[in-house]
């Protein structure tokens, strides 16, 4: 229904949002009153989840790092189209106006309500069509060391990325999404980049008017 | 790779192959060359692993992970025994794990937890606590003098975790002090700030569960808490036979997005391989299966049936007589 809701509504006019706006606020308390709400579970049983998710698919691959990536991917997208449901659901929130608004709602909603973390945005390009995300505290990748060889190949949470590019696809926002950087490769910092490709045309559904 | 000298006195030849993560005959893989000059990882694993952190997650996001794991897994096998013996044994992987670290965080001295360490920060050395023992700021201080030494030297006592170490420390402080520190002063290089082990916080280890029914008293208890935050909801020993037992959840928390009956207590045996590693892990070899046993409004209540083998029931007879 809010899925229905947020896709038909037109585009308003679109306003620059600073980081003080109050629409930023409310969003930031909106995921936290929304995360307040959920139900949750042990994020450690989660960790160790996706470690053996990942570990058996450097069995099944034989330490084949770029198809492990490629695989991660995928397994992110098929979650990603269909948690985008669940998040507008539980969030009602409206069509983004532009996609520095979707960028506050990437950060301050869905990786709230559903990792309780609040990723920085950083790093805007100067046509503002892409951003980085700065994720500190990844759940994904406690109690995680990589060994030597997949160190330079391996990018251990790119589930993630295949969850955002999946769920903003479903929001007719075809982006590209990989990781730049991450603490497990030894870097200084964990940097998601989001660019946006184009807007995809609202399609209907075959069989609908 | 090719100055393999020593091999295993074995016929089998598998393990010439390259496997993972591991070589067989050395050890974990050695480092690549430029291996030194990399700048050390700032990880916290060595340092805050052991920290109960109630760090949480929504639930949602675990079981569209789970989802995702189980049709992954439901792409790649045959049967349905083959479906659930993977699946089993990525809990069993986690299982493992979770014996182990449940088993030394439970030993953790209350009070202590809540302490940051400061292993691997790029902080300036701390002077130590004035609550120290003598010995301890005797080990700190003959580090200080010795800056050079200190890494390699700290890493070695306080690296090995063994229970050894941290209980004989314990009683030279007469086990009065709980904030016992063991700070060691670095060089000024950055991979050797601080070190502090993880098992300062430990002064006496827990005992290994020997028993049966206190092993999996500690599943029903501490185990099902860590997991789903709450006891299981029964933990019961078969009449009929008595290598069986079960502990039941009235509402599976992972699987009950999952339709169908059949299909959902198939994905309960992600659970059954965490049992079952845990117990494995501990020394109490294992089947367990889940059942599914709707009672009163509980539609979808689940047994899990743990049977145990034969030697380990022989054993706990002939090491506590019959019980």
């Amino acid at each position: 229904m809010s899925r229905q809701q947020s896709i038909n509504s037109n585009q308003t006019g679109a306003s620059t949002i600073t980081a003080q706006s109050p629409l930023n606020r409310s969003l930031r308390t909106t995921g936290e009153e929304i995360w307040k709400r959920s139900e949750r579970i042990n994020a450690e049983l989660f960790t160790l989840t996706y470690g053996a998710i990942v570990s058996q698919l450097c069995t099944d691959y034989g330490r084949n790092f770029v198809q492990i990536n490629e695989e991660l991917f995928q397994m992110g997208y098929n979650i990603g189209v269909r948690l985008i449901e669940d998040f507008l659901a539980r969030t009602a929130l409206p069509r983004c106006s532009d996609l520095q608004e979707t960028s506050e709602v990437i950060s301050k909603c869905a990786f709230k309500i559903f990792l309780n973390i609040s990723p920085k945005v950083i790093n805007w390009s100067n046509n503002k069509d892409a951003f980085s995300l700065l994720i500190e505290d990844n759940p994904l990748s406690d109690f995680v060391e990589l060994p030597m060889d997949a160190m330079d190949q391996l990018w251990y949470s790119n589930v993630l990325c295949g969850v955002l590019k999946g769920a903003l696809e479903m929001v007719q926002l075809d982006c590209d999404i990989s990781f730049v950087s991450d603490i497990l490769r030894g870097d200084q910092q964990t940097e998601l980049r989001i660019k946006l490709n184009k807007i995809l045309k609202d399609e209907i559904p075959i069989g609908e008017d | 790779m090719e100055q393999q000298i020593i091999y295993p006195s074995t016929s089998d030849a598998s393990f010439k192959n390259r496997s993972t993560g591991y070589e067989y005959t050395m050890g974990p893989k050695p480092s690549l060359p430029d291996e030194y000059m990399r700048s050390p990882l700032t990880s916290k694993l060595y340092s805050e692993s052991l920290n109960t952190k109630k760090h949480e997650i929504s639930l949602s996001a675990m079981t569209f992970l789970f989802q995702e794991m189980i049709s992954q897994i439901h792409k790649n096998c045959q049967s349905l025994n083959d479906f659930e013996t993977k699946l089993d044994k990525y809990g069993e992987s986690i299982g493992m794990r979770l014996s182990e670290l449940l088993n030394f965080r439970s030993s953790i001295s209350p009070g202590t937890s809540s302490r940051t360490s400061t292993f691997l920060s790029s902080s300036p050395v701390v002077n130590t606590t004035s609550t120290n023992t003598n010995t301890n700021t005797n080990t700190s201080s003959s580090m200080n003098s010795q800056p050079g030494n200190g890494p390699n030297r700290s890493r070695a006592n306080t690296g090995t975790s063994s229970k050894d170490t941290a209980s004989s420390v314990s009683t030279k402080s007469n086990r009065t002090s709980t904030d016992r520190h063991i700070h060691h002063t670095q060089s000024q290089q950055a991979q050797h700030t601080q070190v502090e082990s993880l098992t300062s916080q430990i002064s006496k280890m827990r005992r290994r569960d020997l028993k049966i029914i206190d092993i999996l008293q500690f599943v029903h208890g501490t185990l099902w808490s860590y997991l789903f935050n709450h006891v299981s909801d029964d933990l019961v020993k078969s009449s009929e036979r008595n290598n069986e037992y079960m502990i039941i959840d009235n509402q599976p928390p992972l699987t009950q997005f999952i339709s169908g009956s059949n299909n959902r207590i198939s994905c309960d045996y992600f659970i059954c391989g965490v049992i079952r590693g845990f117990l494995t892990n501990a020394g109490f070899r294992c089947k367990v299966s889940p059942h599914l046993m709707p009672k009163d409004n509980w539609d979808n209540r689940t047994v899990y049936l743990i049977q145990f083998d034969n030697q380990v029931l022989e054993r706990e007879t002939i090491r506590f007589g019959q019980s």
